[in-house]
C-alpha cells in the first residue's frame, strides 16, 4: 500500500484523537462550573466548546514545535512508511488510555498519553537511543509532579483567603459574584485549553505531512489542518466527557461557589504562567490539583484522599502503558506490512473504543445527572463500586 | 584551551520556582481582589450602614472589580498575543 493510504490513516486517527482530547479535557475548564450550578450543563460545555474551537486558531508555535523535544526527527525521517507508522501507532496508544480512562471517569492527561504512544512506538521503531530521555524528564516529568502541588498550594491559600474575607458578606451576593467569577475563569481557561491541546494534534499532523514528503520540512501548518483539528476538539467538547465532568466536580470534594472560583483562578494563573515560560504543563493535573486545592482551603478541609491517590496512580502509569500500547501497534503494523498493519490496528481501535462506549451506556452519565451526589453510580475505583447509594 | 562548559540540568528550578511565585502572586491577588470587590458590594447594599460607609465600600468595590477587569484584559491580551 502506498504511504499517502498511510497518511490519510494518520491524519483520520489523529482527528479522532483530537476529538478524544476535547471530550476528555472538557472537565478541566467547566467541572466546578457546572458543580456549582453557575450554568446549566449544557450551556457550560457549550461555551467550553466554541471557545476551544477559538482558541485553536489563536496560536500555531506549539504546533509548530511539537514531539521536537520528546524523540529524535532525524530517526522518524529515515523511512516514509516507518515514520508514519510510528506517528500512527503512537496516537493508537493515547486514543486507547484516552478512552480507558474516561469509561471510568478518570482525570488522565491526554498530551501525556500521544507523549507516551510516541515513546513507546520510537523504542519499537528505532531503539531507547532514539529517544531524549532528558527532554522528557525536563519537559514532561519534573512539569508532571510540579504543577498539581503548585495549584494544589495555590488554590488552598487562594481559598482560604477567599473565605475569610467574605464572612461578613451576604450569602446571595457572595454565591452570585463567585458564580459570575466562576463564568469568566471558565472562558478563560477554555480558550488555554484549545490554544494548547489543539495545537498538539496539528503538530502531529504535520510531522506526518513532512514525513510523507507532502510538505517540506520547515512548511508552516497548513490551514486545512488547522480548521479541522479546531472542529475536532470543539466537537468532542460539546460531546462533553461528563463521567470525567463528574470526577471533577462530584468527586475529589463539595464544591462552593467560592471554592469553584478560586480553583478556577488559581488553574487559569497556572496554566499561563507556566504557558509563558516554556513549561508544558497538563491542564488536567493543574485542574485537578487546583480542585483538591479548594478542597483543603475550606474550613472541614474536606477532600477524598482514596481517589486523589487513586488518580495519582494513574497518572504515574499513563506514560508506561501508552508506551505499551504504542509499541504493541507498531509491532502489529511493522509484522503485517505497514499499510495492511495500520488498517488491522485502526479497525481493532475502532472495535475497542465501541466496545467501550457501549458498556458506559449500562451506568449512563450525562448532563441530567452528572450533580449526583457522589457513590449514586459507578465511580472510578470507588470501593463503593458495587455498592448501591444508600446501601 | 578547552573550554568546559556545565551540563543543562534536567530539571531547571528557577523556572519552575518562578512559575510557582508569578502564578501564585497572580491567582491569590485576583481572588483577594474580586473577594473584596464582593464584601464591599454587599456592604454597599446594607441599609443599616452610613452614607459614609456605603460610598466608601462603594469606591473600593469599584476599585476592585477595575482591578479585576485589567488582569482579565491582561490574560486575554496574552492569549491573543502568544
Amino acid at each position: 500500500m502506498s504511504s499517502t493510504f498511510i497518511l490519510i490513516l494518520v491524519v483520520a486517527v489523529a482527528v479522532g484523537f483530537d476529538f478524544t482530547n476535547g471530550f476528555h479535557d472538557t472537565a478541566n475548564a467547566v467541572a466546578p462550573t457546572i458543580a456549582t450550578k453557575a450554568l446549566k450543563p449544557r450551556t457550560a460545555v457549550a461555551m467550553g466548546s466554541v471557545l476551544n474551537f477559538v482558541g485553536a486558531f489563536l496560536s500555531l508555535k506549539v504546533a509548530a514545535t511539537v514531539a521536537s523535544g520528546i524523540v529524535q526527527q532525524t530517526d522518524i525521517l529515515q523511512s516514509r512508511n516507518a515514520g508514519l507508522a510510528v506517528v500512527f501507532a503512537g496516537l493508537v496508544g493515547a486514543i486507547v488510555w484516552n478512552v480507558t480512562t474516561w469509561y471510568f471517569g478518570i482525570p488522565s492527561s491526554s498530551s501525556h498519553a500521544l507523549i507516551g504512544g510516541v515513546i513507546g512506538a520510537m523504542m519499537a521503531y528505532a531503539g531507547g537511543s532514539a529517544v531524549l530521555w532528558g527532554g522528557i524528564t525536563s519537559k514532561v516529568l519534573a512539569p508532571s509532579i510540579a504543577a498539581p502541588i503548585f495549584a494544589l498550594v495555590i488554590a488552598a491559600i487562594a481559598t482560604t483567603l477567599s473565605r475569610q474575607l467574605t464572612q461578613k458578606a451576604d450569602n446571595d451576593t457572595k454565591s452570585l459574584g463567585m458564580k459570575a467569577g466562576q463564568i469568566g475563569s471558565s472562558a478563560l481557561l477554555s480558550i488555554a485549553h484549545g490554544t494548547n491541546d489543539a495545537q498538539k494534534t496539528m503538530g502531529v499532523i504535520t510531522l506526518a505531512l513532512i514525513a510523507n514528503g507532502t510538505i517540506g520540512a520547515d512548511a508552516a501548518t497548513p490551514k486545512w489542518v488547522v480548521v479541522v483539528c479546531a472542529a475536532a476538539i470543539g466537537l468532542g467538547t460539546f460531546i462533553g466527557g461528563w463521567r470525567i465532568i463528574r470526577t471533577l466536580g462530584q468527586g475529589f470534594t463539595k464544591l462552593s461557589p467560592t471554592q469553584g472560583f478560586a480553583s478556577q483562578m488559581t488553574s487559569s494563573a497556572v496554566i499561563l504562567t507556566s504557558s509563558h515560560f516554556g513549561l508544558p504543563l497538563s491542564t488536567t493535573y493543574v485542574a485537578t490539583g487546583s480542585i483538591l486545592g479548594s478542597g483543603i482551603g475550606t474550613k472541614k478541609r474536606s477532600v477524598r484522599w482514596s481517589l486523589a491517590g487513586r488518580v495519582a496512580l494513574s497518572w504515574l502509569i499513563t506514560l508506561p502503558a501508552t508506551g505499551v500500547c504504542g509499541a504493541i501497534a507498531f509491532y502489529i503494523a511493522r509484522g503485517v506490512g505497514y499499510g495492511l498493519g495500520s488498517v488491522l490496528t485502526g479497525l481493532a481501535l475502532a472495535a475497542y473504543a465501541s466496545f467501550i462506549f457501549l458498556r458506559s451506556r449500562r451506568d449512563k452519565i450525562n448532563a441530567a445527572n452528572v450533580n449526583d451526589a457522589w457513590g449514586a453510580h459507578h465511580e472510578a475505583f470507588e470501593p463503593t463500586l458495587d455498592t448501591p447509594a444508600g446501601a | 584551551m578547552a573550554t568546559v562548559t556545565a551540563p543543562t540540568p534536567l530539571i531547571n528550578w528557577a523556572v519552575l520556582w518562578k512559575v510557582l511565585f508569578i502564578s501564585g502572586a497572580f491567582a491569590v491577588i485576583t481572588v483577594a481582589l474580586f473577594t473584596i470587590g464582593l464584601r464591599c458590594a454587599s456592604q454597599f447594599r446594607s441599609t443599616t450602614s452610613s452614607a459614609l460607609v456605603r460610598t466608601v465600600n462603594l469606591l473600593v468595590s469599584v476599585v476592585a472589580f477595575a482591578g479585576i477587569a485589567y488582569i482579565a484584559y491582561l490574560g486575554i491580551h496574552y492569549i491573543l498575543s502568544k
